[in-house]
């Protein structure tokens, strides 16, 4: 029964606790026992402390009994990303820098996890810094990819997509600056949200390019996934550039279906580095949207797109650098070689580039919504060019040549993180291998709502989100 | 390069094979996007972005809010 309880999806585990089905106790144990059963094959879990999360479970179970039930989150154990901060608690980053670092404040995003009742139990490993889409982690180890260990996770949020996947935890906070969100979302099959930026405030949140951070959360089911968003999402005082627009009600849409909506599908740019394998499942994706009622409507992409990827890894490597400056001298070893080497980069980055190519995202921007969404209302694309590659082969401490097909990873990601669009990852089908493989949304600014209906629409045609890793069974 | 960078020659030490090309822009001078996208540059700041996605966000979502 305990295990059983993991396998329930976290919209179906929070229907469970509030009509007194589950207690928020019994869910608890599940994940923690299933944590600590799976975690010495996965590493993706970087901390947990049973006994707090015992005690806060019961506390969940004793205020629902007296009929306070604090959201609809209500007792529903989530575990995040190690780099959002909870006053008092460490927050390592995936890093030896920080790894006895215990913040004084608590992020906006807990804060709004914990105002929907959610319990906070474990701490999830995640690339050093963020900074890194394979999943390697030269400090805390590299989380394995729980549909083959021998396979990357994705990164940089991988310790949460792969404690979706596996079934430890019933949703995590991720964060997305060049793919990180989408990534392991798609390395693990599961459902990923990375907001348009300003959606969620970044209080609270490790930061890695704030021109570009954004916080989103992983879960199996879109339905669990805009549970979590609408707990997040909001403005803060705390973060001067999150927006002041109301935030939707996005479930009483949720269900509306997509008979009518206009789905873009790029001419040009976003298919031309990915492989014939990958293109076909992602392209399938696209007749169940249609089957659905959808209306798929060829676009050509603005010619600047090409240019954005690299805008991309300017603004993180300067921003980073800038944050990073006074460790990168004073402990320049206690770096992971790789995350040092691409923080140095930016060290030596010309500020006019770097002001250029923040200058450039408007009028980039501009461009691009004119070409695509005067015509569609959200766009169909890629997430990954290429099936997913094994850890040993994407080491490049052991292979520096595949350091050119890491960079290629993010053609379809990085330009969507230098527009700031919103865009939702969901699986859409396996490589030859056995891995999964996905496809992401992306929509106009500020409408998450769209892109959660559409995705929506796509789960119930389709049993690929509900897939479960062998070893997770 | 030690003489007169310093931080280049300090930064240079603990680059090598591993890390990533430097991220620099596309900016061949007979490359007709980057010659547009020079000229775009001239006329905008990073300000202007965010004034954009709220012009662009959806019509319900604005109503009554500071960006119209």
């Amino acid at each position: 029964m305990s295990d059983d309880l993991c396998q329930l999806s976290l919209s179906e585990v929070a229907t469970a606790i509030a009509r007194g089905e589950v207690s928020s106790e019994e869910a608890t144990a599940a994940s923690l026992a299933r944590m600590e059963q799976m975690n010495p094959a996965l590493n993706a879990v970087q901390h947990l402390d049973p006994d707090a999360a015992l005690t806060a479970a019961r506390q969940a179970d004793t205020e629902q009994a007296a009929g306070n039930r604090r959201g609809p989150l209500h007792g529903v154990p989530l575990a995040h990303k190690d780099m959002y901060y909870r006053a008092g608690r460490i927050s390592g980053c995936g890093s030896k820098i920080r790894a006895d670092f215990a913040p004084e404040v608590t992020s906006f995003a807990l804060q709004g996890l914990d105002r929907a009742g959610a319990l906070d139990i474990a701490r999830l490993n995640m690339v050093e810094f963020a900074l890194g889409v394979t999943g390697h982690n030269e400090i805390t180890g590299t989380p394995r990819n729980p549909w083959n260990t021998d396979y990357i996770p994705g990164g940089s949020s991988s310790g949460a997509g792969v404690s979706v996947a596996a079934r430890l935890t019933y949703g995590a906070l991720g964060s997305d600056t060049g793919g990180s969100i989408r990534f392991p979302a798609c390395c693990n099959g599961v459902t990923g949200m990375k907001p348009t930026w300003s959606r969620v405030s970044r209080a609270g949140a490790m930061p890695l390019s704030p021109s570009l951070d954004c916080v989103g959360p992983i879960t199996r089911t879109v339905r669990d996934n805009v549970l979590m968003f609408e707990a997040i999402a909001g403005q803060d005082p705390r973060d001067a550039t999150s927006s002041p627009l109301p935030v939707p009600d996005v479930l009483s849409t949720l269900d509306n279906g997509v008979k009518g909506l206009k789905v873009g599908v790029p001419e040009n740019y976003f298919y031309d580095e990915v492989t014939p394998e990958i293109a076909a499942l992602v392209r399938a994706s696209l007749d169940v949207l249609e089957a659905a009622g959808a209306e798929l409507v060829a676009v050509t992409i603005p010619e600047s797109i090409v240019s954005t990827n690299a805008y991309t890894s300017l603004i993180i490597a300067a921003e980073a650098a800038a944050i990073h400056q006074h460790w990168l001298q004073d402990r320049p070893d206690d770096y992971g070689t790789q995350t040092r080497a691409r923080m140095m980069n930016g060290l030596t980055t010309a500020a006019s580039r770097y002001i250029q190519a923040r200058s450039l995202r408007a009028p980039i921007l501009a461009e691009f919504a004119a070409a695509v969404f005067d015509k569609v209302d959200i766009l169909h694309l890629p997430v990954m060019i290429t099936a997913i590659p094994t850890i040993a082969e994407s080491d490049t401490a052991a292979n520096p040549g595949f350091m050119e097909a890491i960079i290629a990873m993010g053609l379809c990601t990085r330009p969507i993180n230098y527009l700031g669009l919103p865009a939702l990852t969901m699986p859409c089908g396996f490589d030859p291998a056995g891995l999964p493989t996905a496809f992401q949304l992306v929509g106009r600014p500020f409408d998450e709502a769209t892109l959660y209906r559409a995705g929506a629409a796509y789960q119930r045609d389709t049993d690929w989100h509900d897939r479960v890793p062998p070893i997770a069974g | 390069m030690a003489d007169t960078d310093p931080l280049g020659a300090w930064v240079a030490q603990y680059q090598g094979v591993l890390m990533d090309p430097p991220p620099k822009a596309p900016s061949s001078a007979d490359d007709p996007v980057q010659a547009r996208l020079a000229d775009l540059a001239f006329e905008a700041e990073p300000a202007d972005y965010v004034r954009l996605i709220h012009a662009l966000a959806p019509a319900d979502l604005k109503e009554g809010s500071d960006h119209e």
